[in-house]
């Protein structure tokens, strides 16, 4: 399964960084990326899909605010508590606030691009010698 | 004005670097040197193999046992212990005992190695765990950082891969760690 | 503006360049007179040969009023005759290029400068530093060790910043060589965005060597490693990555700067070069362009050889910060418009003496440490041949 899954982010990347160099004006590459469902059909923007699958997600800090928060005496102070967590860690996305810029600088995209080419060729290896039972390393 | 002041800073700035250039090799080189030296850094102990902590005393040699080294971020190497038999010219043809790696006064692992006369012939090490925190190991040349048997210098290195679940980052409450 | 091309200069009169020399002689004089000390006759003859090289190399420079020509075969000797030492040592030492487990567990794998930009951020989280070197002299091949290598690094940044990259660096030698071998280039259309390779292979190999605690580009990328060492193959993957360095020196370091007439490895792949260009924000010395005498006939842009200059770099005066200060642009340009220049002067306002200040500097660093190198080199051939 881990090999699966480190050839299918590789791939990912690999399609990622094609693609980002020909759309413009999307954030995710293309048209089937961006939303899912077919032409006709009612169709789901995937930043919204994907966005809801990581908030439900449950990170190890996020379950132990929920246990502590299920400790707490009231729902008042159990959403004090979760409302505390959430402006805790916002705090870490502040520098990322105004960093849209970058998007439009060509130098950082093409870096990006490339690096992202380098990482999927180290992800693709690693599914591979997991896949083949080998060691991912030399040593 | 700006002008000739700026100009003037350039050359000013010019002429120290000159300077920085003459005294790189007598003073500057040094300074870093040493700086670097002292800023309290220290090699990966997956390669140096963590410091030395116990010296048991066999007959005519030593086995000095060193720290568990844990891996870092996403290194795929196991934890290990290390165990270093010296001086190798004084060893037995034929190494078998049983060594108490943390000092709690019961035995650990019982490590068995022959010991050739050629320094470049290869090893081959069997290590029985006595003590669920430690691995298995069979025949291992050197394949990894976390599992070998390497003759270095004088002396005959042996690392021991620890059971993940004892490596020294991993808490303390699992039953089977506690030896 | 329409300039004429200016008439070839007269060469400087032999009485000035021999004046202008003598610092360097002197300097030479005080880097190899150790070697007299303790050394046996082939290093003592290597020591004269190199110092000698050095002085003429340098008062060539002073006469044609040209720089990259001469610099040139200085970058070429100290590329070629690096591994010539360096091989022969680890031949001596170990009986092979390859790095055994043992040297790597004793910290006796010597240093290089390449995986400085690598180990800081695994240093700064963990204080440690992933590399199976030794802090300092550790016997073996592990040298004087890494602080001193780090040492040597600062203090040469300091002086002369990406021209670590024409001065110092012992491998971009070869390429430049391999470049400049044809006559004319046979692939001449080059996607100018390959410019950004260096900053990607940094990026991936920061995050990589920080991610597995390894120096991730000198166990997969470095190409050198072919006219160095590398770490032994003991199993598939081990032959992978031998594998991988040998197709990257024959393509990036033999290739492509045959076909390109580019330092190829250099200019799209080095993640050293990509760090090393944050130091030229800092160096006081540059190439700058003077506009008023720019025709603009882009002479200096094909000539450079790690792409540094670009249509919009050249109508605003500057080089981008891949710039080596190798020279080359100086010296091709037919109306002097491209000049060495000093920060905060103005530009084109004696460049000659900017070009002497940044020399001294440049040439002192490269007599330092490439020179020390070279006479290695040449002490290993004569120790061989005598």
């Amino acid at each position: 399964m881990f090999a699966a899954i480190h050839l299918l982010l590789g791939c990912v990347l690999l399609r990622y960084a094609y693609a980002v160099g020909r759309a413009r004006g999307h954030s995710c590459a293309r048209a089937e990326l961006v939303n899912i469902g077919a032409v006709k059909a009612p169709r789901v923007s995937a930043a919204a899909v994907l966005g809801f699958l990581t908030g439900v997600s449950l990170c190890p800090p996020f379950l132990a605010a929920g246990v502590r928060a299920a400790e707490a005496a009231s729902v008042a102070a159990a959403v004090l508590f979760f409302a505390a967590f959430f402006l805790g860690t916002s705090v870490w996305f502040v520098p990322f606030a105004g960093l849209g810029w970058v998007r439009r600088n060509e130098a950082v995209t093409t870096v990006a691009r490339m690096a992202m080419v380098l990482i999927a060729l180290y992800y693709l290896y690693a599914g591979l010698a997991i896949l083949i039972g080998k060691g991912a390393y030399g040593y | 004005m700006m002008r000739q002041l700026a100009a003037k800073l350039g050359y000013s700035a010019a002429g120290l670097t000159l300077c920085a250039a003459v005294l790189a090799p007598f003073l500057l080189y040094g300074i870093f040197t040493k700086g670097f030296s002292s800023l309290g850094l220290h090699v990966d102990e997956m390669y140096s193999g963590g410091p030395k902590v116990r010296t048991v005393q066999a007959a005519g040699y030593t086995i000095e046992i060193h720290r568990p080294v844990s891996p870092h971020m996403l290194q795929r190497e196991k934890p290990f212990v290390q165990l270093d038999w010296k001086p190798a010219s004084a060893l037995p043809s034929r190494v078998s005992e049983v060594v108490d790696i943390d000092g709690d006064g019961k035995p650990d692992v019982h490590v068995s190695f022959d010991v050739p006369k050629d320094a470049k012939a290869p090893l081959r090490v069997d290590v029985e765990p006595l003590n669920p925190r430690y691995e298995a190991m069979h025949n291992v040349g050197k394949q990894k950082f976390s599992a070998l048997i390497v003759r270095l210098d004088d002396a005959i290195l042996v690392r021991i891969p620890l059971a993940p679940l004892c490596a020294p980052s991993e808490p303390a409450f699992h039953p089977h760690c506690d030896g | 503006m329409a300039t004429k091309a200016v008439s070839a200069p007269q060469p400087r009169s032999i009485g000035r360049c021999v004046l202008l020399t003598l610092p360097v002689s002197l300097w030479s004089a005080l880097m190899f007179t150790p070697a007299f000390a303790h050394a046996n006759r082939a290093q003592r003859i290597a020591a004269i040969l190199t110092g000698a090289f050095m002085i003429v190399l340098f008062f060539l420079m002073m006469r044609t009023w040209k720089t990259y020509r001469w610099r040139r075969w200085f970058f070429v000797a100290l590329g070629l005759l690096f591994p010539v030492g360096f091989i022969h040592n680890v031949m001596v030492m170990r009986g092979t290029m390859g790095i055994p487990i043992e040297e790597m567990i004793a910290g006796r794998t010597p240093f290089c400068y390449l995986p400085i930009p690598l180990l800081i951020l695994p240093a700064a989280f963990t204080k440690t530093l992933v590399f199976p070197g030794s802090i300092l002299p550790g016997g073996g091949m592990s040298g004087a060790g890494m602080a001193a290598m780090a040492g040597i690094w600062l203090a040469i940044t300091i002086v002369v910043g990406k021209g670590w990259c024409s001065y110092a660096c012992f491998f971009g030698g070869i390429e430049e060589g391999m470049a400049s071998i044809p006559a004319k280039a046979k692939l001449r259309k080059i996607d100018p965005r390959w410019r950004y390779g260096p900053w990607a292979v940094l990026l991936a190999m920061v995050l990589l060597s920080l991610a597995l605690f390894e120096p991730a580009y000198c166990m997969w990328l470095c190409p050198f490693k072919a006219v160095s060492e590398y770490v032994a193959a003991r199993n598939t993957v081990g032959l992978v990555q031998n594998g991988i360095f040998v197709l990257l020196f024959a393509g990036l370091v033999i290739g492509l700067p045959l076909l390109t007439k580019k330092r190829a490895q250099c200019a799209f792949f080095c993640p050293f070069g990509a760090f090393q260009s944050i130091f030229n924000k800092t160096c006081v010395f540059e190439v700058k362009i003077d506009g008023t005498l720019c025709a603009p006939c882009l002479l200096c842009q094909k000539s450079c050889p790690t792409m540094s200059l670009t249509d919009e770099s050249i109508a605003r005066g500057e080089t981008l910060m891949s710039c080596m200060k190798c020279g080359a642009c100086v010296d091709a340009c037919p109306k002097d418009a491209v000049v060495w220049h000093i920060r905060g002067t103005e530009v084109a306002v004696k460049p000659e003496r900017a070009r002497l200040m940044f020399l001294y500097a440049a040439w002192a660093m490269a007599i330092m440490f490439g020179g020390s190198i070279i006479a290695q080199g040449v002490a290993t051939i004569l120790h061989v041949v005598l």
